[in-house]
């Protein structure tokens, strides 16, 4: 009985807690990635829901589809000043309705993304950012010293062509050694996606001295998603279990995909 | 009396399990869909991002004088059902001088930083989107300070900051 007592008011605290919590509620846009295998000469759509939460000012927001690129760190930017669409674009094919929009306390807005999938679209994927951004409102007379804030959601479409080649494969481009000492060595790698698909990839690092014995490793965490073309930055620490004596060493670095696959590796050596 | 005080229990619990299940279906970052035509029922988990400002939209810059931080603080609420990343950059809105003695405009030393725990380093923003905090799927709270130090010869009469928040999938 006074496990019961114990387990409804647990449950009675949690009933109180989700009430309360779903409360708060602002700009959500629902539906930010499309994700979708497509095929030549196909019609496609997705949709995305636009919701502002009650009590907030009403917002004018525009939506604006850009080629999509991506740092080193793997953020998503627009690409700006590119006239036509990038090779692993689909921002020539696709199209969003409605291109500005009004929103009310509440009120929620139906963004369509379509797109006509060109015969001749080629093999891979095919990207494109989708910006959501809030217009900025009227400077009001009295808002002296003050600080507006506008907001905005960038959703992703991910293309993926039926049917063609998925061409996972890419390259170390640079590999550089740093904080080289008897206990610690730095490594940074910038890895190139040149096939013609997205994936994720991992780095890992092994340190050995000149007869091969593996003295220590590193591995990073999976990436986010890496575009075709993009590069991506890898930091490595390495700490041997033992200090290192004076000698040559070799690190072996190599770059793995989500699947397993061996992309890319690349031997470097320094002297102690 | 026994059997009757643990069958109204159940059905306590019931009632309770029934409204949380109501509370998270509401919520929209699980939406199980029925397909009309068929008996199997077609799950579907929308990929979601919600980010909650100041109501207002404009915040008071106080303290400000030549030489010193004016300084305002927000809280920013990020939920999502994916990894995500929060960026800010610095618009120029309303009338604003230059700092006379470097010929930098004011926007480029606005500031925000994360204040929570284990606080941030400040990111200085401008006309471009930077990285400020990034996380993965969850409810986040992120209290934020803006700051911008003055340097004037001829003191601003009204100046108008205007900082833009984007969230995407990270």
């Amino acid at each position: 009985m006074i496990k019961m007592k114990s387990v409804l008011l647990l449950l009675e605290f949690f009933s109180f807690l989700a009430i309360f919590v779903q409360a708060s509620h602002a700009l959500a846009v629902e539906g930010v990635i499309f994700d979708a295998e497509v095929i030549p000469g196909e019609k496609i759509a997705h949709e995305m829901t636009v919701t502002l939460g009650e009590g907030e000012s009403p917002m004018d927001l525009a939506v604006e589809i850009d080629d999509w690129g991506q740092s080193e760190d793997g953020v998503n930017l627009p690409v700006e000043g590119r006239a036509s669409p990038g090779p692993y674009s689909a921002r020539g094919f696709l199209t969003v309705e409605p291109l500005r929009f009004h929103i009310e306390p509440g009120g929620a807005e139906k963004v369509m993304v379509k797109g006509d999938v060109p015969e001749d679209v080629g093999s891979g994927g095919r990207y494109a950012l989708i910006n959501i951004c809030s217009l900025p409102g009227k400077v009001k007379e009295d808002a002296e010293n003050s600080v507006g804030i506008s907001v905005a959601v960038s959703a992703l479409a991910r293309l993926i062509i039926a049917g063609t080649d998925q061409v996972r494969r890419g390259e170390i481009a640079e590999a550089n050694l740093s904080d080289v000492s008897r206990r610690h060595q730095n490594l940074s790698l910038i890895f190139e996606n040149t096939g013609n698909c997205h994936f994720k990839a991992g780095a890992e690092a092994i340190l050995m001295n000149r007869d091969r014995n593996i003295l220590g490793r590193s591995s990073s965490l999976l990436s986010s998603n890496i575009l075709p073309g993009a590069k991506r930055l890898y930091l490595l620490s390495l700490t041997p279990e033992k200090e290192l004596e004076p000698g040559c060493y070799f690190i072996n670095a190599t770059i793995n995909c989500e699947n397993g696959t061996l992309l890319a590796s690349k031997e470097l050596e320094f002297d102690l | 009396m026994k059997r009757e005080a643990e069958r109204l229990g159940l059905n306590r619990i019931i009632s309770h399990l029934t409204l949380l299940l109501l509370v998270v279906s509401q919520s929209g970052s699980i939406t199980v869909r029925s397909v009309s035509d068929s008996t199997h029922l077609h799950a579907v988990y929308p990929s979601k991002l919600e980010l909650v400002l100041p109501h207002e939209g404009d915040l008071q810059m106080s303290d400000a004088s030549s030489g010193n931080d004016a300084k305002t603080s927000i809280l920013i609420l990020v939920r999502s059902n994916i990894d995500w990343l929060l960026q800010a950059k610095g618009n120029y809105g309303g009338k604003m001088q230059k700092v006379t003695d470097s010929g930098v405009l004011l926007k480029d030393q606005m500031r925000v930083q994360y204040t929570g725990e284990s606080a941030s380093n400040e990111v200085i923003l401008t006309n471009n989107y930077k990285n400020y905090r990034r996380g993965p799927p969850g409810e986040y709270q992120i209290p934020t300070d803006f700051k911008q130090r003055f340097a004037w010869d001829d003191q601003p009469t009204n100046y108008t900051v205007r900082v833009s928040f984007k969230v995407s999938p990270d």
